[in-house]
């Protein structure tokens, strides 16, 4: 048998075994993915790799099973279930068990899914035990392998890992979290919410231009941030920004510097076209307070943009009834470690903007991180050395 | 970008045009071929000064927006045709990369992108450049490795010398790019777990990239291990740079594809 006849015979036999799978979606019942949890999913795992290894003893299913036709046909079958899951639409995991008849919404949660998953593992498993039992680990080996552990690691435990949102005040306190179903989760610690900073870019100033009836109006942006001496031409018009107050609040027809009070950014400018000068205040807004504009001529006007977040931190206070008293400054890409969780900052009051008396944190625990990560590692340890390695010996 | 990106991109695309002629009339003019390289490098070291200069003027990595990326692949493209014709000799890698050079710093300079200095919390991490830059390096490789197949699936006959040797070339860049971009996806990974609480959420940047992955390692096992010849690795070649293309800059078009993190602005 060519090896081109052996690839498409197993091809063919693994694309009929997924297509059962999409009649066992549409006809059978929902997959138990909740069943998987601990210790489940560690009992699968061990009994799983005992399997893989065991078969290497059967030397047809083995020889088979190791063969790089196999495993590319495995890879293809994985191909063809990621293919549809970045085509069509997904719904989350948690809404709706069964939410589209071929599971082509809810790949991660369907029969197919899962075939593919098992066969790709105990092919990719055998590959791998192959490579090991005849010494002849190569650097694409190394590689595999971390994609192996990376792949069975994060399927088991997907239903171990905790996510939870609390949503806490400035002054207020809470020690319940709440996961995307809305089930409430006891952390074992209480966290209070001492401040929340929020630094922001100078916004940009914009004109609105109407178009014809039927057209949306042109929007023209200016090329630079707000600052004192700005000057752009923006449509027909030289703006100039005479004033900028990064902290203003609005007086009878201006505005003026503060400290205090939910202060916007404001701009004192000026717009010239064909010799006539207009000159007025612009500002940001929030949403308890309306931006403000300047109208020219021909239904033309200047805007200022909101401001965009350039950081954005809580400081926080961790408690138990025991020992645990910590004052903790959570910012997005540090996330804090207290008590097996790991605290990300994930939102804030948007309408408030940088006087946000709330802050949104996200919870994670992960029990199989630890495991998952010596996968990645591994993965990009065999990618350096397979950069380096010798084609005509990765051939053989 | 600056506003002097369009003076650099006309010299940039000068010196490859140049280049690309002279590649083109030289047969064993050694003087004539190395005149050519020489262009062809320098309009890379141009586009690194402009990547310096942006940075500069920016305040941040300039590797947030399509614009900006596409700067980064007009980069490293070239050079790897360079690299490739370093040690195959052939004048066509080069003129075919220098091409597509010029194609992406055409689009920029048809959609030139606002003065924006803004960099949202999420990117404002020592992951971010790594990861971005070692993306662009891959797509640039892999797109290398595509411009060989598709000349090769279009001029050369099945079992020729020539299509074994472009496929020996293709092998040595799907080594490269396919390593390159698995450090990248991974970089992400590790990336994603501090800034989103997950190192994998199947957001669909996330989805393509692995879908690019997957059959970048179809294409390895099916030449390195399973050793077949012929045009069907490199037509598999040709597939696998269309999802890097969708991954890259496609998305919009995907329906399943919305409410991506990975947002270019």
């Amino acid at each position: 048998m060519t090896k081109l006849s052996a690839l498409l015979k197993t091809l063919t036999a693994f694309t009929l075994t997924l297509f059962a799978g999409y009649i066992l979606e549409r006809y059978g019942p929902p997959l138990p993915l909740q069943a998987f949890q601990w210790p489940v999913n560690i009992i699968i795992l061990s009994l799983f790799t005992c399997t893989v290894v065991g078969l290497q003893s059967i030397k047809p299913v083995s020889a088979w099973l190791s063969s790089s036709s196999t495993l590319i046909s495995a890879l293809a079958m994985m191909t063809i279930e990621v293919m549809v899951l970045g085509i069509f639409p997904q719904t989350h995991l948690q809404d709706v068990l069964r939410p589209s008849l071929w599971g082509f919404h809810s790949v991660l949660s369907s029969w197919p899914w899962f075939i593919s998953q098992v066969l790709l593992l105990l092919v990719l498993g055998s590959h791998i035990s192959k490579q090991i039992v005849r010494k002849d680990f190569t650097s694409l080996g190394v590689l595999q392998l971390g994609a192996w552990i990376v792949l069975i690691g994060a399927q088991l435990g997907y239903v171990d890992m905790e996510r939870c949102w609390v949503r806490v005040a400035e002054g207020n306190r809470a020690d319940i979290a709440f996961d995307s179903g809305g089930k409430a989760i006891d952390l074992g610690f209480s966290i209070s919410l001492q401040d929340f900073i929020m630094e922001e870019y100078a916004p940009k100033i914009f004109t609105v231009i109407p178009q014809p009836e039927g057209q949306s109006p042109k929007k023209i942006e200016s090329q630079r941030a707000c600052h004192r001496g700005l000057t752009e031409s923006l449509g027909e018009y030289e703006i100039a920004v005479e004033k900028y107050l990064p902290y203003a609040l609005r007086g009878h027809n201006d505005f003026f510097p503060s400290d205090t009070g939910l202060t916007v950014h404001a701009a004192f400018v000026t717009a010239k076209k064909e010799g006539k000068l207009y000159s007025g205040w612009l500002s940001s807004g929030i949403n308890q307070m309306k931006p403000h504009g300047l109208f020219l001529e021909d239904s033309v006007a200047l805007f200022m943009d909101r401001p965009k977040p350039k950081s954005y931190s809580s400081t926080i206070v961790v408690k138990d009834s025991i020992s645990l008293d910590d004052t903790l400054s959570v910012r997005v890409n540090k996330p804090m470690k207290v008590k097996g969780w790991k605290i990300y900052q994930r939102g804030f009051d948007k309408s408030r903007g940088r006087w946000s008396r709330i802050c949104v944190l996200e919870l994670v625990r992960d029990p199989w991180l630890p495991f998952v990560y010596s996968g990645i590692f591994m993965i990009i340890a065999g990618a350096l050395l397979f950069l380096f390695s010798d084609n005509r010996k990765e051939n053989q | 970008m600056t506003n002097m990106f369009p003076a650099y991109a006309i010299i940039a695309i000068f010196l490859w045009l140049s280049s690309t002629v002279l590649m083109s009339i030289t047969k064993s003019d050694k003087r004539l071929s190395t005149t050519a390289l020489i262009m062809t490098f320098s309009s890379s070291i141009l586009l690194v000064m402009l990547i310096v200069h942006s940075w500069s003027a920016l305040q941040r990595p300039p590797l947030r927006t399509i614009g900006e990326t596409r700067l980064w692949y007009s980069v490293f493209l070239p050079l790897v045709g360079l690299a490739t014709y370093r040690k195959w000799h052939f004048s066509w890698i080069v003129i075919f990369c220098n091409a597509m050079a010029i194609l992406f710093v055409v689009l920029n300079l048809f959609k030139p992108e606002n003065f924006d200095q803004t960099l949202m919390p999420a990117l404002q991490s020592p992951w971010f450049v790594p990861h971005v830059v070692l993306f662009m390096f891959s797509y640039a490789v892999l797109g290398g490795a595509a411009l060989v197949a598709l000349k090769t699936v279009i001029k050369e006959k099945t079992g020729s010398t020539a299509l074994v040797q472009n496929t020996e070339i293709t092998d040595t860049l799907v080594k490269v790019g396919f390593s390159t971009f698995t450090i990248a996806m991974m970089f992400g990974a590790l990336w994603a777990k501090e800034a989103w609480g997950h190192y994998w959420t199947w957001d669909p940047k996330e989805t393509w990239a692995l879908l690019s992955w997957l059959s970048y390692h179809m294409y390895i096992l099916y030449r390195y291990k399973a050793a077949h010849t012929g045009k069907v690795p490199l037509i598999l070649l040709l597939v696998a740079f269309v999802s890097i293309l969708i991954c890259w800059f496609g998305l919009h078009l995907v329906p399943g594809a919305k409410g991506s993190m990975h947002v270019y602005n």
